[in-house]
């Protein structure tokens, strides 16, 4: 390796690292948390077979799980402006990212729901709980440790999807990368580079995956 | 008269699965109710606490009395609190450890304080004989446990009657009897209890009345000693002679 390219690397790591810090990593942990929040109200109400509202949720599942995430992103951003809404690139892409993921991460809330055997739900409502204390205490608990795994996954699949905020000029890690080959012509060192950030990133994740499936899975081990 | 019964039907999609239902249950009772599979008894039992909503049908508990159908959620959460239910599947809260599947109620329903929910949680444990295991999770105890962790959870809400859906049969012949004997205790301290079994010797020993049932029907409804010894119907008499049968192969 020439000293130049050496030089370029060592340069632009903390260039790149930083967006990453401060734009890929924010961008994530914030769509993610709401896409949650939407993931669970959508899986519950298709749970609790809440007429109407149960129906709007599968349409909504349809639709975004139907076409493109990056179609998803321009719709919103070059295309809401046309009928007067105008959304900044970086909540622009949290929207998008939340309303995608939680399509996908109702469908797996709901199946960890459903997993939960029904008898315990009854054995909630012999000892006088209501529904929602019953969801509460018992069913989301056990359903979290079921989906948790799944879910691990979507959330490193999206600290990767976060690139495509790029596209909606989010100077993200990508879009910081592009702007230093552009200089320097050097891509295969500079993507590969920005490879191994995303690497590190997804690597520590897959670490707390471990250490989380653990913990909420103390009720599931043969010890007392 | 703490419990009384009238003119309850049920059906399943059309299909009638209990037919004009009536009995009535007296504090200190425990009443066994026999009969082939699929007559309706785990139907019966649920559409008593709610779990299915009979088509119509009275419901007298207390002096109270209640339409089981139209009645509402309230008025459903009232007899919850009355009574109890213990499942033939146990339905142990899993993620809750023994201690904390009998607590709940308490601490959630019943607004306890924690201390004073653990205390009440450790004096129903202790008549069923598993303080010892008051910390053990759910998936790690046997059967015969989880069924006796589910009888105090119910018992720790101080139920005015105990329903049992064959809470042995889901069980190792092995273990049904450490959940039985429970059970005696229970009786002979003056539960009431309505006990769906397929036990002959509990229903014989224990309960002091039988149910026996038939096609949706109540078609006998005697004391234990009478039942057994001079069943009225043949269908009772044929009930009999197939599980004593069965019961002498076994052993
Ligand atoms: N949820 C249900 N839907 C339709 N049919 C049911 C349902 N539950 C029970 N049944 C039917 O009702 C009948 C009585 O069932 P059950 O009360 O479980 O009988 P038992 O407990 O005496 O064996 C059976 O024929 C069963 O198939
Ligand atoms: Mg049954």
């Amino acid at each position: 390796m020439t000293e130049r390219l050496w030089g370029i690397l060592v340069d632009s790591f903390p260039k790149i690292l930083i967006p990453g810090l401060t734009l890929t990593i924010p961008l994530t942990a914030v769509s993610f948390a709401l896409a949650l929040v939407i993931a669970l109200a959508v899986a519950m109400i298709q749970f609790a077979n809440v007429r109407i509202l149960k129906e709007i949720c599968r349409f909504y599942i349809w639709i975004i799980r139907g076409t493109p995430l990056l179609v998803q992103l321009y719709v919103v951003f070059f295309g809401l402006p046309g009928v007067g809404i105008m959304i900044d690139p970086i909540p622009c892409a949290i929207l998008v990212f939340a309303v995608n993921e939680g399509a996908y991460s109702a469908e797996t809330i709901r199946a960890a729901l459903e997993a939960v055997p029904r008898g315990q739900i009854e054995a909630g409502y012999c000892v006088g709980m209501n529904y929602l204390q019953i969801m509460r205490r018992i069913v989301i608990p056990q359903a979290f440790r079921t989906a948790f795994p799944p879910l691990s996954n979507s959330l490193i699949a999206m600290v990767k999807d976060t690139s495509l905020a790029a596209n909606i000029t989010v100077a993200e890690m990508l879009m910081s990368t592009q702007r230093i080959v552009a200089r320097t012509y050097e891509p295969l060192a500079l993507y590969l580079e920005v490879g191994l950030i995303y690497l590190l990133f997804c690597t520590v994740l897959t670490r707390l995956q471990h250490v989380g499936e653990k913990k909420l899975s103390t009720y599931l081990t043969d010890q007392t | 008269m703490l419990l009384c019964i009238e003119h309850l039907n049920k059906s399943f999609c059309g299909n009638p699965i209990l037919s004009d239902i009536a009995f009535s249950v007296d504090a200190g009772d425990c009443v066994a109710i026999l009969g082939p599979s699929g007559v309706g008894k785990t139907t019966l039992l649920r559409c008593l606490n709610f779990l299915e909503r009979a088509e119509s049908g009275s419901y007298t508990l207390d002096g109270t009395t209640y339409d089981l159908h139209h009645i509402s959620t309230g008025e459903i959460a009232g007899i919850r609190r009355k009574t109890g239910f213990v499942f033939q599947e146990f339905n142990l809260f899993l993620n809750k450890t023994v201690l904390q599947n009998v607590t709940e109620g308490l601490t959630v329903v019943r607004r306890m304080p924690k201390a004073e929910a653990e205390e009440t949680a450790m004096r129903a444990l202790a008549r069923v004989g598993m303080e010892d295991k008051k910390d053990a999770w759910p998936v790690s105890l046997s059967g015969g446990q989880k069924q006796r962790a589910a009888i105090a959870r119910a018992l720790a809400l101080s139920p005015e009657i105990l329903y049992f859906d064959e809470p042995t049969s889901a069980l190792d012949p092995a273990l049904t009897g450490e959940v039985l004997s429970v059970m005696r205790n229970l009786a002979g301290e003056g539960m009431t209890m309505l006990v769906v079994t397929h036990e002959l010797a509990f229903a014989r020993e224990v309960s002091n009345r039988v149910l026996f049932m038939d096609d949706g029907r109540i078609a006998e409804d005697a004391d234990s000693a009478v039942f057994f010894s001079q069943p009225k119907t043949d269908k009772a008499k044929g009930f009999l002679q197939r599980l004593q049968k069965k019961g002498e192969n076994e052993t």
